[in-house]
């Protein structure tokens, strides 16, 4: 009787947690907001483009075959599939670049959404195994969160597409389960980032604030000061292994949400400033702001 | 209308399950568990992984911080006048980590041996070629590359203080220009 009314409420509780009719706010937010992020990225690009991925470029020829995965898509096969057609390897990095920002642009615009989706991902991917050696997180980012918006329904509100269809802010059980497993793949990145950080020895003692601090590539400012405060840069490593390791139990409770959402945009706020990783920094904040910090419910209790 | 709600709820159901069926294969991905090539399944798992990234591992900073590589150029002019120059604008944080990234393949772990030695001579003519490409007149472009191993703040209160070492110099000459 007692195992049966577990299971009861057990199931009701899951049923509750994916199927509730949410809103897709969030998950436009998130769309919007990844699209600028991205398309910033793109307009930064734009005078190395052929430095990257050309096999004229920074990595040439049988290197650049060797670095990059070949089963997998890339310009040199847009080049073989438009060979008929005469194109040349910088009309075809041209019209992947091309292609790539106008898709973007219109998934940001909610235009034909899914299909935009499709296309972003589809070229966003072709030009990152074309240049597979200068690709980072916010690439990796990218092309997952791309690929979740081929499926999930983030055009459903605050979209051309909505306006065309007169729906203003629909709730439907597709937007949650959508929802859902957009914040538990969060929660697992999170989760894992912060396992492997806790076994490094420099994220206990301080040495890893300060180390990054003092790499070239991340110096943005003279922090040398932080050799006479050890105790600052040790509490700041242990803050952000808290706030990694606690991300996947604590961003759910409403009493410790808000908290949370603001130690992950404030860590990663930290990243913009302090290591000079703007475009990494300002996609890992929109993914906690956006998928946490924007209300799906009808009474608007995201952050409340 | 009920007909037409519980197809609704399957593929509702469908897409709760392929959900969790996707985020197993994320979080085996974050643990960094690879799919071998032995059988078919595997290797479609593994091409799964790079579609739709679920293959990802997310130790960004973990367990530490090692060292950076730098690349700088010394250009020999054809009116034999030398400028010393990097292969981007410091300014541009983007093309600078991604180009950074490139370098950084200079060190990777996954070669080694006569591999090794083959793959940086290779990296380096790579690099220096793009250089030749700006700088046609050039008579010479000598790649040195340096290496930057941050100190501990113990070390740093004690006076020590890191410095670039050179790690690796090759020079590569314009033949074209040396021929009568």
């Amino acid at each position: 009787m007692t195992i049966a009314r577990l299971k009861n409420t057990m199931v009701n509780w899951f049923s509750n947690f994916m199927l509730t009719p949410a809103s897709a706010r969030p998950l436009a937010a998130l769309r919007i907001a990844i699209s600028l992020v991205l398309l910033l990225q793109a307009f930064l690009m734009r005078s190395v483009i052929f430095d990257i991925f050309s096999v004229h470029g920074y990595v040439q020829g049988e290197l650049a075959k060797s670095l990059n995965n070949s089963t997998l898509p890339q310009i040199s096969h847009v080049m073989w599939l438009l060979k008929p057609f005469g194109a040349s390897e910088t009309f075809c990095i041209l019209f992947v670049s091309f292609a790539y920002v106008v898709s973007l642009s219109f998934l940001g615009l909610g235009f034909n959404t899914r299909t935009m989706a499709f296309l972003s991902w589809l070229f966003h991917w072709v030009l990152m195994n074309t240049a597979n050696s200068t690709t980072y997180g916010l690439d990796l980012y990218a092309h997952v969160f791309l690929f979740y918006f081929i499926w999930v329904p983030c055009g459903l509100t605050w979209s051309i597409d909505a306006i065309l269809k007169g729906e203003k802010n629909p709730f439907t059980s597709s937007a949650r389960v959508g929802l859902r497993i957009l914040q538990l793949h969060l929660c697992i990145t999170y989760l894992a980032s912060g396992i492997e950080k806790s076994q490094g020895e420099q994220w206990w003692n301080g040495e890893l604030m300060w180390r990054a601090l003092m790499l070239p590539v991340y110096r943005q400012f003279d922090m040398t000061w932080l050799a006479h405060w050890p105790l600052f840069s040790t509490v700041t490593g242990w803050l952000t292994l808290v706030a990694e390791l606690g991300y996947f139990i604590f961003i759910w409770p409403k009493c410790t949400r808000k908290i949370w959402v603001l130690m992950i945009v404030g860590l990663h706020f930290g990243i913009v400033i302090f290591l000079g990783l703007h475009l990494f920094g300002l996609i890992m904040m929109t993914l906690t702001a956006c998928l946490f910090g924007v209300s799906a419910e009808k009474n608007n209790e995201a952050l409340q | 209308v009920t007909a037409e709600i519980q197809s609704k709820n399957t593929w509702l159901k469908v897409a709760v399950v392929a959900g969790f069926c996707h985020l197993f294969l994320v979080a085996l991905g974050a643990a960094e568990y690879e799919f071998s090539d032995d059988h078919w399944w595997s290797r479609a798992l593994s091409y799964y992984g790079e579609v739709t990234g679920s293959s990802f591992g997310y130790g960004f900073f973990a367990p530490g911080v090692t060292s950076q590589i730098r690349a700088v150029f010394d250009v020999v002019e054809s009116d034999s006048h030398q400028n010393t120059l990097q292969l981007f604008d410091e300014s541009n944080r983007e093309v600078a980590i991604r180009i950074g990234d490139i370098i950084e393949q200079f060190m990777a772990d996954d070669v080694s041996g006569d591999d090794k030695m083959k793959f940086q001579r290779e990296l380096s003519a790579s690099l220096s070629s793009a250089v030749f490409i700006r700088h046609p007149g050039a008579k010479s472009v000598t790649i040195r590359l340096e290496k930057f191993s941050p100190i501990s703040m113990a070390d740093y209160r004690n006076g020590v203080r890191p410095e670039w070492q050179p790690l690796y110099s090759a020079e590569f000459v314009n033949h074209q220009k040396l021929s009568p």
